[in-house]
């Protein structure tokens, strides 16, 4: 359904309701930009596909990359993304992650922390070695940003492990400066790490999560992250809250709040290869498929091997 | 002449006696010229009492002192109001000295020494305290017997009201007034304030109903948001206003954060508050000097600024069914009435004595078509994509330094209502007529969702779970439906509970996320800190 969902998305944007049969991709590209840029408005009106290859779609939507609206250059990366996202060769995701490493670097912060976030769905695979290059070097100057960690672990980075262990081991970066102390870059680089295979790091994270005082927090924010870790006893922690049938508070009257387990198996979801359910989104899985994953995850060890990394 | 030498006996006698006497009387005229009592404090505010203070001690302002309604044991009580206060800093120090000093102890006329101290004005300014940490009062007109009472070597002034005050000390033998000695006290109360067109946050909260203890560190100072490498502006309000331009502003941390001006020119000053990197520093208002005594803190936080996309879809109720048959015609039994239209979904309830049949409505024993079809769509309320995207990023979220952009998705209509009631199902999170929305309108290429649906079944503005992409917003009960849209973005966005039937039991009237108050807009600054970690 949201692969679906996807399809539809990206087949309505680079459509266009007036005359789309004569139109070109550029064309249509340059109305929906200006609708864009001038409404705030989406057209999402069309019905027909544009059947172009991902690198001619790509090639199309290069010039927005420099345009002067920070809207327009994050709504087009966004469309590489979407593009990857469905021709999902390596090749195609390894162009759209150069360009979206490229965008780190831009001066918006619309643009490059939606660019950041982007790239952490991707695999270490889907990295060049030139982008990898680019992370480092960005991880290599003095208060790198969260972000910026946090892709390096995505990327598989191996080699940028002991500087991630640095800015971890800098008390610095553990206390916040201002915010929490899950915004730190010391948070961050503990995550990184963790995901990296630095088992320090994951028993830290793991011990940081449980001590956090706010069970809103806990479980919608730091669950999160720890789904990022993709490791062993990160998925096991998230596990924990599977189990239990403890819920956040009620935000209505006599609507009882939503179940932690809730917000667990939708990252299990995301995490376990050859988990047998179907990604949703929170509040979507009924009481017996809680219960089927339950069962599922204490019957079958194999998922250990089916981490989604 | 022969001399009598008892005549000349007598005249020694006489004359020392005379002497003897004229030498008592002597000794008392004499005490009472040089007996002096005393009082020095750092009236020249140059942060220590000696010799040069005494040419300033009667001119105004003479001692600067702050009003002590800060907090400086942390007990969530002012330290007007409190006493014993462990690490209080703000009281002038005050030395009282008698000389000489032996004259205190001289059993020959201590008795008859009275030394008072009074305010001879400005006396509802300032208390007297005997510690620098508020022990015991000492109320004024006091007076020490040097007989009975002991002499303090020093007193403490504490400004509780702005203004100038004399605080006089006298010493008397009997009525008769031996020595005196006056010093000029100005109490300067700084408050630091929001200024109407700033572009960041101000929390000032005062609360005296928090449950938990995650508030402040220090209740009574107020904290201000500002984005780094940019500026904003706080106002400080100065009292007394004639001596503003003894207040000099100063930041702990000029690497997060810096202020200007340095001083103050005005009673009300408009400061401009620089965040330079992500960070925290206070702003200090100080009493004669950048380095002179604390009469009033900001606490500052510079936060990078955090962007967030948002899509907003108009939903509306997609009714299509067909009328086959028209109302009150003769139909045979299980004739068909009514069919669903090119949605494939029923949206009709049979009247009379018709009944479903998967997606139609047949004629029931009766044989006349009893039901009208429902091809009448079910429209929801809009609102200006541009009017809310500045809502948010100028009255709320700015506050938390943070941004939207804000993208309107075309108009859906959705066969959402499954059980045909003209309502959209918002009893749970999430119902499956809610979920119908989530799977045909959700668009996850956006931070969030918000889809705009009228008729909730309970009656409610919204609804949007913790840390959730998608929301519902019902404006056909909202007078204020970007401020509807903001709260709801709080719970699902950023996960901010209702900050009076949470954890926190918190009556915040004012807050964005108040659970029943109409269109608050405020966020604290634990707010911020969760909104922008």
């Amino acid at each position: 359904m949201k692969y679906f969902s996807i399809i539809v998305s990206i087949i309505t944007l680079l459509t266009f309701q007036v005359n789309a049969q004569d139109q070109t991709v550029e064309q249509r590209l340059a109305v929906i930009m200006n609708l864009l840029r001038q409404t705030n408005t989406l057209s999402t009106d069309a019905k027909k596909l544009v059947n172009q290859s991902p690198e001619s779609l790509l090639e199309q939507l290069a010039p927005y990359e420099n345009d002067t609206s920070p809207k327009i250059r994050h709504f087009t990366y966004t469309l590489c993304k979407k593009i990857s996202d469905i021709q999902g060769d390596i090749t195609t995701r390894q162009i759209v992650t150069s360009k979206l490493v490229n965008a780190l670097a831009d001066s918006s912060p619309l643009v490059w922390q939606h660019a950041a976030k982007d790239l952490l769905s991707f695999h270490p695979d889907d990295f060049t070695e030139e982008s990898k290059q680019t992370i480092h070097s960005y991880l290599s100057q003095d208060n790198p940003k969260y972000e910026i960690i946090l892709i390096v672990g995505t990327a598989n980075m191996t080699q940028s492990l002991p500087r991630l262990i640095s800015i971890a081991n800098d008390q610095s970066n553990n206390s916040p400066i201002t915010g929490k102390w899950y915004g730190t870059s010391g948070w961050a680089a503990h995550l990184s790490s963790a995901r990296l295979g630095h088992t320090d790091s994951t028993q830290y994270c793991i011990e940081k999560v449980s001590s956090e005082p706010n069970p809103v927090i806990q479980v919608t924010k730091l669950l999160k992250d720890m789904a990022y870790i993709r490791q062993k006893e990160a998925i096991l922690f998230i596990k924990t809250y599977l189990d239990s049938n403890d819920r956040l508070p009620s935000l209505k009257a006599n609507v009882s709040g939503t179940q932690y387990a809730q917000y667990a198996i939708d990252l299990l979801a995301e995490c376990i290869i050859n988990i047998p359910i179907e990604r949703k989104y929170v509040g979507a899985y009924t009481p017996s498929e809680i219960s089927n994953i339950r069962q599922w995850m204490n019957q079958e060890s194999n998922w250990l091997n089916f981490i989604n990394k | 002449m022969k001399k009598n030498p008892c005549f000349i006996i007598a005249f020694i006698l006489s004359l020392l006696m005379f002497i003897a006497s004229s030498h008592a009387e002597m000794s008392k005229t004499l005490n009472a010229a040089i007996v002096k009592i005393k009082m020095d404090t750092d009236s020249n505010n140059d942060g220590t009492i000696d010799a040069t203070d005494d040419a300033q001690e009667e001119e105004s302002p003479g001692k600067l002192v702050p009003v002590n309604d800060n907090d400086d044991n942390s007990n969530r009580t002012s330290d007007l109001m409190d006493t014993a206060v462990t690490g209080e800093n703000d009281l002038s120090e005050i030395n009282v000295s008698l000389d000489p000093e032996e004259i205190a102890s001289d059993s020959a006329v201590q008795n008859d020494i009275n030394i008072q101290l009074e305010a001879s004005s400005g006396a509802s300014h300032i208390k007297l305290w005997d510690s620098a940490t508020k022990s015991n009062e000492i109320s004024l007109p006091k007076t020490y017997n040097l007989g009975t009472d002991t002499l303090p070597s020093s007193v403490y002034l504490e400004g509780s009201a702005s203004g100038e005050t004399d605080l006089d000390i006298v010493l008397k033998s009997g009525t008769q007034e031996l020595s005196s000695d006056t010093l000029k006290n100005t109490i300067i109360n700084v408050d630091y304030s929001e200024d109407s067109s700033q572009s960041y946050g101000f929390d000032n909260r005062q609360t005296d109903a928090l449950a938990t203890g995650n508030y402040l560190d220090n209740l009574f100072v107020p904290w201000k948001s500002v984005r780094s490498s940019h500026t904003d502006s706080v106002i400080a309000t100065i009292a007394d206003s004639q001596n503003a331009d003894h207040v000099y502003f100063t930041s702990t941390d000029e690497t997060n954060v810096t202020v200007s001006p340095p001083q103050a020119a005005s009673a009300t000053q408009t400061l401009t508050i620089n965040g330079i990197r992500k960070g925290n520093a206070v702003i200090q208002a100080n009493l004669a000097s950048e380095n002179g005594k604390n009469a009033a803190l900001l606490n500052v936080s510079s936060y990078d600024l955090v962007e967030k996309t948002l899509a907003i879809i108009l939903v509306h109720e997609d009714n299509d069914d067909v009328q086959d048959i028209a109302v009150g015609q003769p139909a045979a039994s299980t004739q068909t009435c009514v069919s669903s239209g090119t949605n494939l979904s029923l949206d009709t309830n049979p009247a009379g004595d018709d009944i479903i049949d998967g997606t139609y409505i047949r004629s029931g024993p009766d044989g006349t078509c009893d039901t009208t079809a429902n091809n009448t769509d079910i429209l929801s309320t809009d609102l200006q994509i541009n009017a809310l995207e500045t809502y948010l990023n100028e009255t709320v979220y700015n506050q938390a330094v943070l941004q939207w952009t804000v993208t309107r998705l075309t108009e859906k209509r959705v066969n959402f209502d499954l059980n045909r009631d003209g309502q959209i199902d918002v009893s749970s999170w999430p119902t499956p007529e809610m979920q119908i929305i989530i799977d045909e309108c959700g668009d996850s290429n956006y931070d969030h969702n918000i889809f705009l649906v009228d008729h909730p079944s309970d009656g409610s503005l919204g609804y949007m779970s913790f840390g959730q992409r998608y929301g519902f917003v019902h404006l056909d009960n909202s007078n204020h439906p970007n401020n509807t849209v903001a709260h709801e973005l709080g719970h699902g966005a950023f996960s901010l509970e209702h900050p009076d039937n949470g954890s926190r039991n918190d009556a915040d009237i004012e807050n964005l996320m108040h659970s029943v108050e109409p269109n608050p807009w405020r966020l604290r600054k634990y707010q911020w800190d969760i909104i922008n970690p």
